[in-house]
């Protein structure tokens, strides 16, 4: 009689994959449906950025900042502005330093957009993206009104904003915030209460303080599990401390707990947005800055906080008109790192919950 | 940006301990130079001292400088509060460093992006391989000297 | 006029077995002749409603995510499932070298072979069953369980260990889910006091099952979901996770009669479900069989509203639920009815 035996088996998850958030590729070992192992294997999309900054000017790579988080470009955009503008030891005009943060809350608002809907489809609830997606063409509607783009904004500059708010803008931007709390109240009636969405996520991949921070987990993957750590609050920049916002926390660090918190953040961020809208001062929207830019010799570390985590820019200049080396520290390559970590144990489609509330941007991870 | 700078009592306190450790003036963070033979010792301290208890490890990386590079390390205190750069150079030629993996889990991917894109073998590191480009890439891109 | 439209389909049949034997056919090759063209109207009824369905489900889904859904062919995006058709019958039929050729291949078309057979004990309107089996119930959910035989060689013929996983999934979940579906319908079993497809319509003439048995019969909606691997049981083909689990090796026409065997199947389940739930083809006023067919396209429209709302459920909750939840529930239910059943007597005579 033979005598049967389990076999583990290795089953390659991406990069193309339709809940992989990108080209990220995970090596899974598996006895049955439990995995036994998760290995990340990154750098499908590595543009070279980094080494790209050092034959660009520094006007010139804005853009390329666009791609790093394509979700919320803007706040991107701010914080490399705000690391050349430290060396170059710039006065960035008030209305300007508003626009920016009006900006910056509007993308957060769109990219957690995107992980409520990335998150309901990869548990396939195909109606709760689509609900995202339509809130989000508005925000990308107002983008548009602004930039002239919806994705790829590129909308600061050195020492302000490229271009100030159109006349139908507040409008709509005024619209956009009154009806969003219908559309809150329409999705947690869809997804947030429902029975199997909560046994998909509720308990599944906690991830505990100490070991977060260890891993350098950051933004709402890490309050989600306790860590009231947001840089808007340590240490804040542009206009930030003018504005009266909570910071939401949550306890558990489970995959509800990080999905939870992000609608939480994203009614914060309308808070904000009303009252930059409404405090928003007349003046320039660019401070004085020669054309042809030559940043002072010396090093900047400018930390922003993105919808992911915290965003650092780290550049060196020798003087001249190009950086000598720009450092970008992506907060979900460092979410992803605890990744296989925390999918060790659970089942396959749990693993897909999991990696989905840690909402990472390939565009980070790789660069 | 407020910028948390380290405590005058502490910095004196780690001047004091580590005779290769210099402060450089910045305006916006607290910074630090180092030798190699302190480095880890340094980060140890700030880490587990009470006065600094640097926990989140955010950055890591590094710069090349032509004759040298520069290692770059950027810790971050949740619980007091404030922020610190450390910075310590090592010869261009077999460019190694101890890791510090054990003592940040984060360092984990930094160190090997740091590998990768240029060059510097981080002894001590659990899985040194390249992480964002492929497995058999040649070279190291971000080096001043690199051509493809 | 209501009469003859009502009896549009006997009278063809008969006309035709008249005709036959006119032309000097003997009775029972008549017989068969009258056969073939029932035959003949159910595969054109299956495609039809193939047809409709992958229109209807795309509308379904664009209202329930408030977007218009295909509107671009034709008045309401109709010929969208022609242009679907078409598309997929010109593409490159893709076997992967490594499969199990015979059994990869086969596995296609045989997965309609059950839901086709299904047709043939279903009641579509007075007088209008194609066989008309004393054990019509029984053999409606002998042939509805070997389906499963088709996901399996499909998942393991396609060597790929996504469609492997899918079709273990789908063998355990089959599986499962046939319990509670057949207990679920035992109530009604038990009341009609036949198997047979017609009595249980005749049974119905004063009140429709639903009302009687209604835990039956979300019992049964919920495990027919399953049985359908329609959403929220869709595990099988999990597109999140195993990409398209039991189906990823598959394209063009091949795949498509996956899907085009899921459509025929639930019009299947749905015709069941009328038939022993809610009164079968009887209604006033419209013909039989136009009651008949609006009450399953209404019962195909909430199968459509479920799968479209909710997410999916997780594999080993699918089989706590079933085994743990559906099946005490289904056999509390035959216990309360016959109960039920023994009072109504003792307190009808």
């Amino acid at each position: 009689m033979t005598t049967a035996s389990i076999h583990e088996i290795t089953l390659n998850l991406g990069p193309q994959h339709p809940s992989t958030h990108g080209v990220y590729r995970s090596i899974l070992r598996l006895v049955g449906e439990t995995v036994t192992s998760a290995e990340n294997i990154i750098g499908y999309l590595h543009r070279g950025m980094e080494k790209l900054a050092e034959s660009r000017t520094f006007t010139q790579f804005i853009p390329y900042t666009d791609r790093i988080d394509y979700l919320s470009p803007m706040i991107c955009n701010h914080g490399y502005c705000c690391a050349v503008e430290t060396l170059l030891g710039v006065e960035i005009p008030e209305r300007a330093d508003y626009l920016r943060v009006l900006m910056d809350e509007l993308s957060r608002i769109a990219a957690h957009l995107v992980f409520l809907g990335t998150m309901a489809i990869d548990l396939s609830s195909t109606t709760g993206w689509m609900y995202c997606y339509r809130e989000r063409e508005k925000i990308l509607d107002l983008f548009e009104m602004v930039t002239g783009s919806r994705m790829t904004v590129s909308y600061m500059r050195i020492g302000g904003v490229s271009a100030d708010l159109t006349d139908e803008f507040e409008p709509a931007c005024r619209k956009f915030i009154a009806d969003f709390p219908a559309f809150i109240e329409e999705f947690n009636n869809l997804l947030t209460g429902n029975e199997i969405f909560l046994a998909r996520t509720v308990n599944i991949g906690a991830l505990g303080a100490e070991k977060a921070i260890a891993f350098g987990v950051t933004g709402p993957n890490l309050r989600a599990s306790g860590v009231k750590f947001d840089i808007r609050r340590f240490e804040p920049y542009s206009v930030y401390d003018r504005f009266d916002f909570d910071i939401p926390i949550r306890t558990k660090g489970d995959s509800f707990d990080r999905f939870i918190i992000r609608i939480d953040e994203m009614v914060q961020s309308i808070r904000i947005i009303e009252q930059a809208l409404n405090g928003m001062p007349e003046g320039p929207i660019m401070g004085k800055v020669p054309k042809l830019l030559k940043v002072p010799q010396g090093e900047s570390y400018f930390v922003v906080e993105s919808s992911k985590g915290a965003l650092g820019y780290y550049l060196v200049s020798d003087g001249g008109t190009k950086p000598y080396r720009l450092h970008i520290r992506g907060p979900s390559f460092l979410n992803i790192g605890v990744f296989p970590e925390m999918a060790a144990g659970w089942k396959i489609q749990d693993i897909i919950a999991i990696l989905a509330s840690l909402d990472p941007v390939l565009g980070e991870i790789d660069r | 940006m407020g910028s948390k700078r380290l405590a005058d009592e502490t910095v004196n306190k780690l001047l004091k301990e580590f005779d290769s450790l210099r402060h450089l003036p910045d305006d916006h963070i607290t910074k630090f130079q180092v030798d190699v033979g302190d480095l880890f010792f340094l980060l140890e301290s700030l880490k587990f001292d009470t006065s600094c208890r640097f926990d989140l490890l955010m950055d890591l990386t590094a710069v090349d400088y032509t004759t040298h590079f520069t290692m770059v390390y950027v810790l971050y205190s949740l619980p007091l509060g404030h922020r610190v750069m450390v910075k310590c150079d090592i010869p261009r030629i077999n460019a190694n460093i101890l890791s510090i993996s054990r003592l940040y889990a984060a360092a984990d991917v930094m160190e090997r992006e740091a590998y990768d894109l240029m060059g510097i073998d981080f002894v001590g590191h659990p899985n040194l391989k390249r992480i964002l480009l492929a497995d058999d890439f040649v070279g190291h891109p971000l080096r001043k000297d690199y051509t493809p | 006029m209501v009469q003859a439209l009502e009896n549009i389909f006997v009278n063809i049949a008969a006309w035709t077995r008249s005709t036959s034997i006119d032309f000097g056919l003997n009775t029972s090759i008549a017989d068969f002749v009258v056969l073939l063209l029932g035959i003949g109207a159910i595969i054109g009824l299956i495609t039809f409603n193939a047809i409709l369905l992958v229109w209807w489900e795309r509308k379904v889904a664009g209202f329930v995510q408030q977007r218009p859904g295909p509107n671009r062919l034709g008045p309401a995006g109709i010929f969208q499932s022609v242009a679907d058709a078409l598309k997929l019958l010109s593409k490159e039929d893709i076997v992967p070298s490594q499969t199990d050729k015979w059994v990869f291949r086969i596995a296609a078309p045989l997965v309609f072979v059950p839901a086709i057979m299904l047709y043939a004990v279903i009641p579509f309107g007075q007088g209008m069953v194609p066989v008309d089996l004393n054990v019509g119930l029984f053999y409606c959910f002998s042939i509805a369980s070997l389906g499963t035989m088709s996901f399996l060689m499909a998942g393991w013929g396609s060597c790929n260990k996504y469609s492997l996983i899918g079709g273990m999934r789908t063998v355990a979940q089959m599986i499962s889910y046939e319990i509670p579906l057949l207990l679920s319908v035992m109530g009604v079993v038990m009341i009609s006091g036949s198997l047979n497809m017609s009595a249980i319509v005749a049974a119905q003439k004063s009140i429709w099952f639903v009302f009687l048995q209604p835990i039956g019969f979300v019992i049964f909606f919920m495990a027919a979901t399953a049985e359908l691997n329609r959403g929220p049981f869709d595990l099988p083909e999990g597109e999140q996770e195993l990409v398209a689990g039991v189906y990823t090796e598959y394209s063009g026409m091949r795949w498509a009669l996956f899907f085009l065997a899921e459509y025929t199947n639930l019009v299947a389940m749905s015709a069941i479900a009328v038939t022993l739930f809610f009164g079968g083809w009887q209604g006033p006023f419209l013909p039989s069989w136009m009651w008949f067919f609006i009450k399953v396209y209404v019962v195909v429209f909430v199968f459509m509203w479920v799968r479209w709302t909710f997410p999916r459920i997780r594999i080993d909750h699918l089989m706590n639920f079933s085994w743990k939840v559906l099946i005490p529930v289904a056999l509390a239910n035959i216990l309360f009815t016959g109960i039920g059943l023994e009072i109504y007597k003792l307190v009808g005579r």
